[in-house]
């Protein structure tokens, strides 16, 4: 599987596009927050609107997120990563 | 200093309140669902109005529940087999790892760590999802169907996401989750039978279930569970559903608009003006319906009432009988059991009523207790259009935007966005913009928001409003509304200075960043609407009513008693009241506090308002009104301006200066004044601790505002 050696960078300055979620840093209940809505390490998201707070299509759902919230969220281009979100297999290894 | 309130499981307090026993009471069924998957709506479908707020011991989130007749369905209906269950409506959660006091009191209801009936894990659990986001929202049942309690999954929403042409393989879906799998959908009432037929069956003591055990998807797993659960509910759906896309591509536009910076706020501004525009518009009749309803029991009551009391046979039972049925009445409102302390306050009242002279004893039923009801009734109407167009609204997926777009705006003030929508509705009424911070998570960014609501103008200052600002510029209708807009400009300036202190000191702490759903967008359910503002009018009605009919019954007894002497009496009629309020604790307290007032302008008459005003502040106008020897009818009309401007000091200058004026209202804007709202402050933070701290804080600022007002005008010649 491949790993996430690549332009690894933060939410809160990406532009618009898809993204995989590569680590929440964030602890606590900003950490469950983040994570109980599908921002968690593996997950692909698309940042839809940018600003603050910004707009990300996560599946189905909207989620409008703070950028101070997002400086805690590292992601890779979701090209480098696909086809496909990283397996379980790989999170649980 | 702040901490959520809702839980005291394991308290000393807990362990003196009765375990009751499951086995000979209705089985506990839980529904359960993240927010937006029209959870409560399902609730409603299945409850309709038996539904009830219910008092679990322990906790003050509210739970609402209802008996509910599950059968087994059978073509011969004689031959059904029938079963009672107590369904719950718990509040919505994402996951059973909880960010806010509402979800921490769903995962321990789940898990069975309250107290009362809810001390043991429920005998079934309904997990709510939605059919247009079942991976998401599968999530939540991946975690409850692991605690391996009799679950049932109910796919709500299924109406629109076959709309939009999605496809979903039942049989698939329950063999992949091991449990009842019901498609439903609230709104149109479809599949309520057969999720009836599955809680039946799952709840029949006499089939007791296989211990269960169902495989955990988090199973072995050393990365992020979080991660692993969206990973398999990925799986599940994708194995499962054959997703559409009809219909989601039209509204993209429109989020992209209500979620941007400029546009997004204008819009906010404009449905929050419309919502306005219908309170103010649509409840002038029914609040006048209900001022003359009651204006007419008044008259009633006085024609009725008896004018001596000398038939003692008919009058003591009446008297005793009529105290014995309204404390019956407000106990059943406030569900106070009758025991031998509350069956002896009332009887002891009803004998100390029947005892009074008969004269009062028609005052305290006609100006205690039906004036005092109405005063509360009266902004019924407004409470409940609010509540209405808000829940559309929320239903609707639009004011999850509006939190969003405010986001940046109130964050300066260390409050979340979320805050605005309370604070909007504080501008009819403060209580349901104080039930309305519910929907706030963090307990802090919470209790901050209850604090400061009631600076906001609400509709009971208006009467004031217009009282000053005619006393002031009567004939100048320019300057009037400007002074009026600063009223309302000073109110908000106010509430957010003190949140931004409160944010520092008291509470201190930043307020939440924002992560939040915006659901998708969907037709709300007028009936949802409807069922869900009846159970918040009542939920006013038996909070409020009960206690400021105590307090105004208490307030009318401070402004009679003691009696004038008759031989002290003036022989003008219109003087009597004025004489009599004089006499009374209202009037001497009036007096006593005259001194403390008196840097802010007021004599002792004003001081007599503002404690007669203490429970509700738009009484002022009407014991100003009697204090300067008009009666009560003199607030109605033009009267009492006239009179408060002929006011004059033992020196001869007059009363109501411009300085006076301005810093009665700027007082008003600023002082608590208000028992209802104190009431539910209360019931929302758990403790009459920040009930209290919310009364010193707005009567100290008030205090403050005014005397500055008052000190810098005269300094300037007003």
């Amino acid at each position: 599987m491949a790993s996430v050696q690549t332009s690894i960078s933060v939410l809160a300055g990406a532009r618009k596009g898809f993204y995989q979620c590569v680590d929440v840093d964030a602890s606590g209940q900003n950490a469950i927050r983040l994570k109980r809505l599908g921002i968690c390490a593996g997950r692909v998201l698309e940042l839809v609107g940018q600003g603050d707070p910004m707009v990300l299509q996560l599946g189905n759902s909207r989620i409008g997120l703070s950028r101070q919230l997002a400086n805690f969220v590292s992601i890779a281009p979701a090209e480098a990563l696909l086809p496909g979100p990283v397996a379980q297999d790989a999170l649980c290894s | 200093m702040s901490s959520p309130p809702q839980i005291s499981v394991g308290s000393s307090s807990d362990s003196a309140l009765p375990v009751v026993s499951r086995t000979d009471a209705f089985p506990v069924v839980l529904l359960v669902g993240n927010p937006n998957v029209g959870k409560t709506s399902l609730f409603n479908a299945l409850a309709g109005m038996r539904a009830k707020v219910a008092n679990y011991p322990g906790i003050t989130v509210d739970l609402r529940k209802a008996s509910l007749h599950v059968s087994a369905v059978d073509a011969d209906s004689r031959c059904q087999a029938t079963q009672t269950v107590e369904l719950v409506d718990l509040p919505g959660l994402y996951s059973m790892q909880t960010a806010s006091p509402e979800e921490d009191v769903a995962a321990r209801s789940i898990r069975g760590e309250l107290t009362g009936r809810l001390h043991e894990p429920p005998n079934a659990v309904v997990v709510v999802v939605d059919a247009t986001n079942l991976s998401r929202t599968l999530v939540l049942a991946s975690e409850i169907l692991e605690l391996n309690l009799p679950t049932i999954v109910a796919v709500n929403l299924i109406d629109s996401a076959e709309a939009n042409g999605t496809q979903i393989d039942f049989d698939a879906l329950r063999q992949k989750l091991d449990c009842p799998v019901i498609p439903v959908s609230a709104r149109k009432g479809r599949g309520l039978a057969e999720l009836r037929e599955a809680i039946y069956e799952l709840t029949q003591p006499e089939q007791k279930p296989l211990p269960i055990s169902r495989g955990s998807c988090v199973a072995g797993c050393q990365g992020c569970p979080f991660s692993a659960r969206f990973q398999w509910a990925d799986d599940v759906t994708n194995q499962s559903v054959r997703q559409g896309t009809r219909g989601q591509v039209q509204l993209a536009w429109l989020d992209r608009w209500l979620t941007s910076p400029a546009l997004g706020l204008f819009a906010l501004l404009a449905v929050m003006l419309g919502v306005f525009f219908l309170i103010f518009s649509l409840a002038g009749l029914p609040m006048d319906v209900i001022e003359s309803v009651f204006g007419m029991v008044g008259e009633w009551a006085d024609q009725a009432l008896p004018t001596d009391n000398s038939n003692a046979v008919l009058y003591y039972p009446l008297a005793i009988g009529g105290t014995l049925a309204l404390f019956a009445l407000a106990y059943w409102l406030n569900e106070t059991k009758w025991n031998k302390w509350s069956a002896s306050i009332a009887v002891a009242v009803a004998l100390l009523v029947a005892v009074l002279p008969v004269d009062d004893f028609r005052s305290l039923v006609i100006d205690g207790v039906i004036g005092g009801t109405a005063g509360v009734v009266v902004f019924l109407p407004q409470i409940c259009i609010l509540f209405f167009v808000i829940t559309l609204l929320e239903d609707s997926g639009y004011m999850a935007r509006g939190a969003f777009v405010m986001e940046r705006v109130m964050r300066r003030v260390g409050l979340p966005g979320k805050a605005f929508v309370p604070m909007l509705s504080a501008h009819a009424c403060a209580i349901p913009g104080i039930m309305a911070a519910r929907t706030i998570e963090n307990w802090r960014d919470r209790l901050v928001t209850i604090l400061v609501l009631p600076l906001l103008t609400c509709s009971a200052r208006l009467p004031v409003y217009v009282m000053v600002t005619a006393l002031l510029f009567g004939d100048d209708p320019m300057r009037a509304s400007v002074l009026f807009a600063a009223a309302y400009l000073l109110g908000i300036t106010a509430a957010l200075s003190s949140a931004f202190l409160l944010k520092k000191t008291i509470v201190p702490g930043e307020a939440a960043p924002l992560v939040l759903e915006l659901p998708n967008y969907r037709l709300p359910s007028l009936r949802n609407a409807l069922l869900t503002t009846l159970d918040r009018a009542i939920v006013f009605l038996r909070q409020a009513g009960t206690i400021i009919l105590l307090i105004s019954v208490v307030l009318w007894g401070l402004a009679t008693y003691p009696k004038m002497p008759e031989s002290e009496m003036p022989a003008d009629e219109m003087q009597q009241a004025a004489a009599q309020l004089e006499y009374s604790i209202a009037g001497r307290v009036g007096k006593v506090i005259e001194p403390v007032f008196a840097p802010l302008g007021f004599d002792w008459k004003i001081d007599v308002g503002i404690v007669t005003s203490f429970a509700a502040r738009e009484v002022v106008v009407s014991t100003l009104s009697i204090v300067y020897g008009l009666g009560e009818e003199g607030a109605e009309d033009g009267g009492l301006i006239e009179t408060l401007r002929r006011q004059t000091k033992p020196d001869g200058t007059p009363v109501f200066t411009t300085a006076t004026s301005i810093s009665l209202l700027v007082f008003f804007v600023l002082a608590m004044q208000c028992l209802p709202t104190q009431v539910v402050t209360k019931r929302e933070t758990g403790s009459w601790k920040w009930a209290g701290f919310q009364f010193g804080f707005m009567t100290l600022l008030a205090y403050g505002g005014s005397l500055i007002a008052y000190q810098t005008l005269t300094a300037m010649g007003y």
